[in-house]
């Protein structure tokens, strides 16, 4: 079985020691939810393992190989999309950078409820409705593990509920949900990794 | 990829025709402000024209610059496109290259109007903008990629690229004087032609190196 292992990894941000000697290791099909207080190292972290962090310490290993870049996709707040474009011009063109099928671009509309929304400027769409746009990315690629930096901010319930179900899919397909949030996405077993703490002994398993 | 990465920055470009289109109104407006400094002297006027012209294109191309990364930059695009960044780099110049200096090059016959230089003149100083035109669209990208980033340092880039833009300036600025005398045009042009691709390719390896060290902060 696959695995992501994180050995002894360490961050430093601006002389600070945010977390240091991490172990941990998660396997195919599980959810690890990243909690703490503010500034905690949470971002850090998920940027670390999505390379746009240099690896400081340790290391992290996907397969028993060096994890990159291309096996992971990051979501963070900032919305991937262009305001002056309508919502099926954004996604047709990460659709066509990330070599998506018909069959995905239509599972995006779907599952994220965009059909009615498709011929809109970006621009004019409220908060939820563009991390809609932007979490219908997640429909469009084939990386198996996905890293989600607050992924249900202003997010509504029925669309959080969408956002587990598609966890749900991409977990039955083998792949990794490694999230940054204060609130569980619903529906989901998790684990729960406090990096305040720093690692393995306070990881609790959640309903 | 590219051929993706380019549909978009031209279809934005479309979409926001108002950037291009007040880059031209401040090229034309400039270039009206000096008659009005210096004085209606005609022969001094057109024996200046190229090289104001040319100064007056490097600054619109200057002040477009910020502007080539900011939405890419803020919205996320850049760092998801990361392992990409050389397509990301080279759309970016072809399509600063196409918007920009298109629009810009349309402009300097009628800047050439303006000032009243001779027909073979203001061809040639087209001509010398064209060849210029790929190197100066780099420094522009690269410009504009150096005022990104934590301190937003926009002098910093002009300090830094402003001398790059001297050995284009020269050569060029010789050919149109050169076709001013009708003395042969071959030497500077080729000489520009050669610091041309010179740049090139140096310019798109340090936009790569920007692009990934802005990875790491």
């Amino acid at each position: 079985m696959k695995r992501i292992e994180i050995t002894d990894l360490a961050c430093q941000r601006g002389g600070r020691t945010l977390f240091s000697q991490l172990d941990y290791s998660i396997n195919t099909g599980q959810t690890l939810r990243l909690v703490g207080p503010n500034g905690c190292g949470k971002t850090s972290l998920l940027r670390t393992i999505a390379g746009r962090l240099r690896l400081q310490h340790g290391q992290i290993l996907y397969d028993g190989k060096q994890l990159t870049p291309e096996d992971t996709l990051y979501l963070d707040h900032k919305s991937l999309t262009k305001d002056a474009l309508t919502v099926q011009e954004n996604l047709q063109f990460w659709a066509d950078i990330f070599q998506a099928t018909p069959d995905q671009l239509k599972s995006a509309y779907q599952h994220m409820g965009l059909t009615n929304l498709s011929l809109l400027p970006a621009g004019t769409l409220s908060s939820g409705q563009k991390k809609r746009v932007q979490l219908a990315l997640l429909c469009l690629q084939q990386a198996p593990i996905w890293l989600l930096d607050e992924p249900l901010l202003s997010l509504d319930k029925t669309y959080a509920q969408r956002l587990g179900d598609l966890v749900q899919t991409h977990l039955g397909h083998g792949g990794i949900v490694i999230y940054a949030s204060h609130e569980p996405i619903p529906n989901l077993k998790e684990k729960e990794l406090d990096i305040s703490a720093q690692g393995h002994e306070n990881v609790r398993h959640a309903a | 990829m590219f051929a993706t990465l380019l549909k978009q920055e031209l279809r934005l470009g479309l979409r926001q025709k108002s950037d291009v289109m007040l880059l031209l109104a401040f090229t034309l407006l400039s270039a009206l402000l000096f008659p009005v400094a210096i004085g209606p002297e005609p022969q001094l006027l057109t024996r200046i024209a190229p090289g104001i012209i040319w100064v007056l294109i490097l600054f619109a191309a200057h002040i477009a610059s910020p502007n080539v990364w900011r939405q890419d930059v803020e919205d996320g695009t850049c760092e998801q496109l990361s392992h990409n960044s050389e397509w990301l780099v080279i759309s970016k110049i072809v399509s600063v290259w196409v918007q920009y200096f298109g629009s810009l090059l349309l402009l300097t016959p009628f800047l050439g109007l303006v000032f009243g230089i001779n027909a073979w003149t203001t061809l040639v100083l087209t001509t010398s903008l064209f060849i210029a035109s790929l190197p100066l669209s780099c420094l522009t990208v690269t410009g504009g990629l150096m005022t990104q980033g934590n301190n937003r340092s926009a002098i910093l880039s002009s300090v830094i690229l402003l001398p790059l833009y001297l050995p284009l300036l020269i050569f060029s600025c010789a050919s149109s004087e050169s076709a001013a005398s009708l003395q042969d045009i071959t030497a500077p042009i080729l000489m520009l032609a050669g610091i041309s691709l010179l740049l090139c390719p140096c310019l798109l390896y340090v936009c790569v190196i920007i692009l990934r060290w802005h990875q790491d902060c």
